[in-house]
């Protein structure tokens, strides 16, 4: 299907005053917030509002509303957004500690130099754009001459052995020094190719262009990566596909990989219950990005629709690896199969960590609207671990959550966008009242 | 403190920059991320018009787009420093950024949608688009499409907003929901096929 098959309005040329408005309103924006003040969802809110009001929208919206509503401060009292080398430096250092405390701790500091020597070549990292904070943090380090890399998730840390040889493309001196389950391919880089062009083999992935730097290179994330995944590289020049493109072999597995979050779930999984197998769904659908796979549980669910081809139950669930909360859309079969880790839907805010200390909800909550049913009937998110009860209401519908380990799901009235509660412990004491704004 | 750059964005008084062949988005979203705002300024005036006509396409009105392209690129410059552009393009990201913001406030915001409805009544707002024939065509037939969209299931939605209303490539649609490109295109098949069985229906 086409534009013209749906027939779309055509685009327009931009007139110049919207461009000037444009120009206007960012220019203030960045002129006047610091560089951590966010306020993106609040900018459309607002923006809204001031259209139903009429011709304001312009004058109001020029003016950077911040996240409470009011107007903002003069921008001779906030300080203008400084990016600089070292803010870029000061980050790759972070990095390179929490690499290293992870080598601390999975007691591996005799097989790497002293963090004091190691140098950042390339530091990378990959988000969502409905996220605030990346998911995965990748560097390219150097010391005492030996180059290795080192992956950041939320909650994990994984690094390449600095004395492992390179896995070399055959007839090439590029060679990969790590593959990580979830996805970063880097290595030393063939000193006659411009670029490294690289890909996964299957499911008809293209080839990006890697970061190169000083000899070496880091991929974006491939998806997922395993042992029988084929990953190919090849020369590349101006981001083309590669001509002649060849197995890059895989390397040595990675000296280091630890959970360095603790309160993240370690262990086997039972995937062997409904639940279970409802996550195993999710987890292993090649199509998707799965983060640290063998870290998520399953959490409350509900049935949100039917598969129509195959009449299978489609269920909902909150995951968590008891740090951080997952979305599972999931038959058991395995047909229908979503699932969006460190992710809670919501554009430029702080993921939710666990435990919280009180009710909070799931923002982007299993969408029965997605399958057939009534929009907006699931109410999910996550609960103190304290709570064993959850009563929900809206005007005179009462209903009780499913809480699973600390995350609840419930389905209401559809379409309900205030939703009261009240928690009690496994005694049956009253432990929380409040509301739920969705 | 005065931003470093060259030029920086601005109202019309001061002309933009001018923009070169030579200069890929990966390599001015670099220098912007070392806090270059001429380069930020150069990728703004690159893509504005495309972000802010995706973002109608998102919501079915001029004015709102123009306020979630302003989002969009504020989200962008926020985010520059923590973001490799790891496509050829920055539109990707960009109109990803832009179904987030406008999924953001579907969620969260009832009035969000009560305001797109009363839309067409508050045509007097003085923009570009009173001068435009058949705009009032164009926006009622821009909510059919948007409101066939919203029944589609999640990630069917997600890969329409991208390759059907944002005409992005599959593996470039790919790139920014990362997932397979293989994944795109089976969602793409069976959205195509339910939107024409929704659309066909609508009188």
């Amino acid at each position: 299907m086409s534009d013209n098959e749906i027939q779309l309005p055509p685009r327009r040329e931009m007139p110049p005053e919207v461009r000037d408005r444009l120009r206007v309103d960012l220019r203030r924006n960045i002129d006047t917030e610091p560089s951590h003040n966010h306020r993106a969802p609040i900018a459309v809110a607002a923006g809204v509002a001031i259209l139903a009001g009429g011709g304001l929208l312009v004058a109001q919206s020029a003016q950077g509303f911040n996240a409470t509503g009011s107007a903002p401060t003069s921008s001779s009292t906030k300080p203008r957004p400084t990016f600089t080398a070292s803010d870029e430096n000061a980050k790759a250092g972070q990095h390179m500690d929490r690499c290293w405390e992870g080598i601390k701790k999975a007691g591996k500091t005799a097989l790497f130099p002293d963090r004091s020597r190691w140098q950042s070549v390339i530091k990378t990292s990959s988000m969502g754009p409905a996220a605030k904070d990346p998911d995965q943090e990748f560097s390219a380090i150097r010391a005492d001459g030996k180059p290795f890399f080192c992956e950041t998730t939320p909650v994990k840390v994984t690094v390449s052995d600095p004395s492992a040889p390179p896995a070399y493309a055959a007839g090439t001196r590029t060679g990969a020094l790590i593959m990580t389950p979830n996805g970063f391919v880097a290595g030393v880089q063939d000193p006659t190719w411009q670029n490294v062009a690289i890909g996964r083999a299957i499911g008809m992935y293209s080839f990006d262009t890697a970061k190169s730097r000083e000899g070496l290179f880091v991929s974006r994330p491939l998806l997922r990566i395993n042992q029988d995944t084929p990953i190919m590289v090849g020369p590349s020049a101006n981001n083309q596909k590669p001509d002649a493109p060849r197995v890059l072999p895989h390397p040595a597995s990675p000296v280091v990989s630890i959970v360095d979050n603790p309160k993240t779930v370690t262990g086997q999984q039972d995937l062997n219950t409904l639940a279970g197998r409802v996550l195993a769904a999710c987890l292993t659908d090649p199509r998707h990005k799965v983060l640290d796979l063998e870290t998520w549980r399953p959490g409350a669910m509900t049935k949100i629709g039917v598969n129509q081809q195959t009449g299978a139950d489609i269920w909902g669930m909150i995951a968590h690896n008891g740090s951080h909360l997952a979305l599972c859309e999931a038959t058991v079969d395995g047909k229908t199969a979503e699932f969006y880790p460190y992710h809670d839907g919501e554009l430029d805010r702080p993921m939710i960590t666990l435990p919280v200390a009180k009710p909070t909800l799931f923002p982007d909550s299993p969408s029965m609207d997605n399958h057939g049913q009534p929009v907006g009937r699931v109410v999910s998110g996550v609960v103190p671990p304290q709570v064993a009860r959850m009563a929900l209401s809206v005007d005179e519908t009462r209903f009780d959550a499913v809480i699973v380990d600390g995350t609840f799901v419930a389905e209401g009235p559809p379409g309900a966008r205030t939703v009261k509660y009240t928690t009690f412990d496994a005694a049956g004491k009253l432990l929380h009242e409040g509301t739920l704004q969705r | 403190m005065k931003p470093t750059g060259v030029a920086t964005l601005s109202a019309r008084a001061q002309p933009p920059p001018t923009e070169t062949e030579t200069e890929s988005d990966p390599d001015l979203w670099r220098r912007a991320a070392a806090g270059d705002q001429s380069s930020f300024t150069l990728l703004f005036e690159r893509h504005a018009t495309a972000v802010w006509n995706h973002a109608y396409r998102l919501t079915g009105s001029w004015a709102t787009a123009e306020d979630v392209a302003s989002t969009v690129f504020l989200t962008a410059w926020r985010k520059r420093a923590e973001m490799t552009l790891v496509r050829d393009s920055a539109l990707p990201w960009l109109y990803a950024v832009a179904g987030n913001v406008v999924r953001s406030e579907r969620r969260s915001a009832a009035r969000f949608l009560r305001a797109l409805r009363r839309v067409p009544d508050e045509s007097t707002v003085d923009d570009h688009a009173d001068a435009v024939a058949g705009r009032v065509d164009d926006d009622r037939r821009m909510r059919e499409v948007l409101a066939a969209v919203e029944t589609l299931p999640r990630a069917e939605r997600e890969v329409v907003d991208l390759c059907l209303l944002g005409e992005l490539s599959t593996s470039d649609a790919a790139a920014a929901m990362r997932v397979a490109e293989v994944s795109v295109r089976s969602r793409m098949s069976r959205a195509r096929a339910r939107l024409r069985t929704l659309l066909e229906e609508t009188p």
